[in-house]
């Protein structure tokens, strides 16, 4: 389902300089399968999931998902892609504050014309599935550090896209809230999505529900 | 539709602080825009209320550059005119009190006649003609009572005519408030008296006024008394409409250049608070960008969300400025637009509310607010993701 | 002139036009930059500047063609207006015929509000299309309009610069009484090629025929505003005698004039969208409507008087 071939993305600084973030990563992930990218920080693990999400253009290679290549996508395609097709999940809560949970979970939604109903059955779903519908209108400001990223998780899957992203979601979380993160990703899983993980978590290490595991040192694949 | 609405008001209350000066200061501008439009307009519709009852032609005599009395002869030949229903001479002139070097406007009236009296009626409701024309008297406008009152001439005033004799002529009433515009200066005296007081010798007149009820012979009435006198300047009423026109246009025209040059600074000043892009704009943008906005749905809902601030400093300005000109009067922003007369003027502005004129506000500042925004707003919609989504 | 400088519909329209033309000089600026480097399939980080500056210049131009349509509602509302302060105008014919810079004037109007309505057509589609084929198109299309609208401006001022308070001009009666139309042609025959016009687009519009549907829509334009000035006016104003195609747009007869333009170039710039994009059927779906709509209310009257008298003016 998603294909890399020969991945390369180079930043330019102001000052001309260049740095490689990643060199000629290929591999391949099969739909509802769960993937985890391991390696320390600055090896490139959030500039793959971003260019996944199509946040990040590469520099050269393929990203097929589905068999597009996404990484020719102009911004209004690609801005389709991320509505229905990826969500994104990262360590820090990027949540707005001043609203309530619920609200959060509008700029998904809104964006695809539907109705208040429509909406509504949609948000209460995500709110389920992560755990934290009693929370549903108390503003986000107010939420602990696990609440906060449940509501992460359910405006994450509000969309109901096939494929979940994850950039280190339990770097901030203690080890009870951690649990309860992979808890709702092992259903995530059940319901056939397409799981990639990015973390260097001893907790994700013996998980028997990860399908494949990719080693990243220095932008290359291991 | 209706959801994304609801999103933008929500994203609207919670920018709020980012927006309070901006409506602040657009409500302001609004305000003093509307409010020269609503004095412009109470002052035109009232003008044009005096002008209605005038003459529809009225006949001068121009010689060597200079208006000369009209000979009585020329009232009969008007009167051969097919289309001119009446035709009557009037008697008028400025009277010039040097000390103060202030001017008076003798008009001379014919009691009698009927139509003057309707029209008496209608100015002062209860004017004995009998009782006034017993005695030398006169009616005087609010600015020459004023004048009066400041020199004692509280019973009567003296006249000086040209023949050096004395007339003295007793106060019998003043105008309304409401012909305080152009009747200010006025003084109402029988006509006889008038062509004392001028000097106008019989079977001569200042001016003929000529009644042409049906409109489309104007033209034609106009075009033969053209040809039926060498030395004449004809004034219709048409043309006194417009020349007050012009005159209000030119004061409320100037007034609006000057806004233009404070909207401009204005439209900089926004320019600049919307080009401070701070790091929750951007964390917003990223946030929404990650769930699938693209860079224009971002850009256009700004766009909108900036558009209702506009549209409520708009209301906000034109409720502020109807309290302002209708309610208060206007305190500062009347003389501008008053203080160019002889006398003092004392009116109170009559409602005269226009859509046009309302609209033409709007688009004046909606428009070049929605223009100057949307470099600001593109920037903060092109923030790249990536860093903030760590 | 000055007097015409300060009247307030004159200030509001000519500071609206040249705000418009300040921020499209930088919209064309940006354009023909965007033209110059664009490489559509570079991964380069100019590439994605370029990209991100192509959004800033079609927000600013989807915008201000947007006011430019309202703002020629506002220039036939300003002419009706200054025909109070300009002697022997009654309406907004006598004003565009005072001097020889009205007409043309009106007709590079039109012209424009037409092309940006193409021109958004234009825009929608490239934008939808994933491989953006009609970017460079587009944008030349664009710097085109954008001389035209710098002529209108250029035009629209020295229009009004020639305007006088003082000197008299003619009448709309007078204009269009005694000028014939072009052509010379009799009303009946006027009449008849404007109804077969629309038979012939309702056909050519049906069978998607695109050459022929954009000259019958050019062609009907200017049938149209012949039919409506000598023949369909005189119904509305209910007066053999009175010629004239502005006074329709006043409020006197309920600003029909505003419905009437408004669904003949809504109509014009779908049918000629439609001749471009030929396998949107929506395009050609709306051209028949607003067509279709535009002749039932320019009939409207004069059926109505058919009815009533079993004649004709």
């Amino acid at each position: 389902m998603i294909k890399l071939q020969d991945l390369c993305k180079t930043f330019e600084s102001k000052n001309g300089a260049h740095f490689t973030a990643l060199h000629n990563i290929t591999l391949h992930i099969n739909a509802g399968e769960m993937v985890q990218f391991q390696g320390v920080s600055g090896s490139g693990k959030s500039t793959l999931l971003h260019i996944l999400a199509s946040l990040l253009k590469p520099t050269s290679g393929r990203v097929e998902v589905a068999g597009e290549n996404i990484a020719s996508y102009s911004d209004y395609y690609a801005s389709l892609y991320r509505r229905d097709t990826v969500a994104y999940i990262t360590q820090s809560f990027h949540l707005l504050g001043e609203l309530t949970l619920t609200e959060n979970l509008l700029p998904p939604l809104v964006i695809k014309n539907l109705s208040f109903k429509e909406i509504n059955a949609a948000t209460q779903k995500a709110l389920k599935i992560a755990n934290i519908a009693h929370k549903a209108d108390e503003k986000v400001a107010n939420l602990s550090g696990g609440e906060k990223q449940r509501a992460v998780i359910a405006r994450a899957i509000v969309n109901d896209a096939d494929i979940i992203l994850c950039d280190e979601p339990t770097a901030n979380l203690d080890k009870a809230n951690a649990l309860q993160f992979i808890e709702i990703i092992k259903e995530l899983k059940r319901r056939g999505k397409t799981i990639i993980i990015a973390t260097h978590d001893p907790l994700f290490e013996d998980l028997k529900i990860i399908d494949k595991h990719f080693m990243l040192k220095e932008g290359h694949l291991e | 539709m209706l959801p994304k609405l609801h999103f933008l008001l929500l994203l609207l209350l919670k920018h709020k602080k980012k927006h309070l000066g901006i409506f602040l200061l657009s409500s302001l501008l609004i305000a003093l825009l509307a409010s020269t439009l609503f004095i412009t307009a109470s002052l035109k519709k009232d003008i044009f209320a005096t002008l209605e009852p005038q003459a529809d032609i009225t006949l001068q005599k121009y010689q060597a550059g200079r208006l000369m009395n009209v000979p009585a002869s020329w009232l009969d030949k008007a009167l051969t005119i097919e289309g001119v229903t009446k035709a009557q001479g009037r008697i008028y002139g400025e009277h010039y009190y040097e000390p103060k070097e202030e001017h008076f406007l003798i008009v001379g009236i014919d009691f009698y006649d009927t139509q003057v009296q309707k029209n008496l009626q209608k100015l002062l409701k209860n004017i004995d003609v009998e009782e006034f024309l017993k005695r030398k008297n006169m009616i005087i406008g609010t600015g020459v009572k004023k004048f009066f009152d400041e020199y004692a001439y509280t019973d009567y005033y003296i006249f000086r005519p040209p023949d050096r004799s004395k007339e003295k002529v007793y106060i019998y009433d003043t105008l309304p408030q409401t012909t305080a515009l152009i009747g200010s200066d006025v003084i109402l005296m029988d006509i006889d008296e008038a062509r004392k007081i001028l000097g106008i010798p019989q079977g001569e007149f200042s001016d003929i006024i000529l009644e042409v009820p049906n409109k489309n012979e104007r033209l034609t009435v106009y075009e033969k008394l053209l040809i039926s006198h060498f030395n004449t300047r004809i004034i219709t009423k048409e043309d006194i409409q417009k020349h007050y026109e012009n005159l209000f246009n030119y004061k409320g025209g100037v007034f609006m250049v000057f806004y233009s040059i404070a909207l401009a600074t204005f439209l900089l000043i926004l320019y600049q608070r919307y080009s401070l892009i701070t790091t929750a704009d951007a964390k917003e943008v990223a946030i929404l960008k990650s769930v699938g906005w693209s860079i224009k749905a971002i850009i256009y809902f700004k766009l909108a969300e900036n558009f209702i601030i506009a549209f409520f400093a708009y209301i906000f300005g034109v409720i502020g400025a109807l309290i302002y000109v209708y309610i208060f009067g206007a305190p500062l922003l009347r003389n501008i637009f008053l203080g160019y007369n002889n006398l003092q003027n004392d009116a109170a502005f009559t409602p005269a509310i226009h859509l046009s004129d309302l609209l033409l506000l709007f688009l004046l500042f909606v428009v070049p607010f929605m223009l100057a925004i949307i470099i600001p707003l593109w920037r903060v919609a092109i923030t790249e993701p990536n860093e903030v989504l760590k | 002139m000055s007097n015409i400088f300060l009247s307030p519909e004159v200030i509001v329209l000519l500071f609206v036009t040249l705000s418009l033309a300040v921020v499209l000089t930088f919209a064309a600026f940006k354009t023909v930059q965007l033209l110059k480097h664009y490489k559509p399939n570079a991964a380069t980080q100019e590439q994605y500047t370029l990209e991100k500056s192509s959004y800033l210049i079609t927000t600013i131009i989807q915008v201000s063609l947007f006011i430019n349509i309202f703002l020629l509602a506002l220039f036939t509302h300003t002419l009706n207006s200054l025909s109070d302060i300009i002697p022997g105008a009654m309406c907004a014919a006598g004003v565009v015929s005072s001097n020889s810079f009205g007409n043309p004037l009106i007709v590079l109007k039109v012209a424009i509000i037409i092309s940006s309505l193409i021109w958004l057509r234009v825009n929608k589609e490239d934008f939808i299309t994933k491989e953006h084929p009609y970017f460079k198109r587009k944008y030349l299309f664009f710097l085109l309009i954008f001389t035209l609208f710098l002529i209108d401006t250029l035009l629209e001022l020295t229009f009004f610069a020639h305007l006088s308070t003082t000197e008299p001009v003619l009448c709309c009666s007078h204009i269009y009484n005694n000028t014939p139309s072009s052509f010379k042609l009799s009303n009946t025959i006027l009449v008849t090629l404007f109804y077969t016009l629309y038979l012939l687009l309702l056909l050519t519009l049906t069978l998607k025929k695109r050459l022929l549907s954009a000259a019958f829509s050019l062609l009907f334009l200017y049938v149209s505003y012949l039919s409506i000035t000598y023949f369909f006016s005189t119904y509305i104003y209910e007066l053999p005698t009175h010629k004239c195609p502005y006074c329709i747009l006043s409020a006197d007869y309920g600003y029909i004039g505003y419905f009437i333009y408004a669904s003949l170039i809504l109509a014009s710039s779908f049918s000629l969208s439609a001749s471009i994009f030929s396998k949107r059927d929506d395009l050609w779906k709306k051209a028949l409507l607003w067509y279709t709509l535009f002749i039932l209310i320019v009939s409207v009257k004069l059926i109505y008087y058919i009815i009533l008298n079993h004649t004709t003016l």
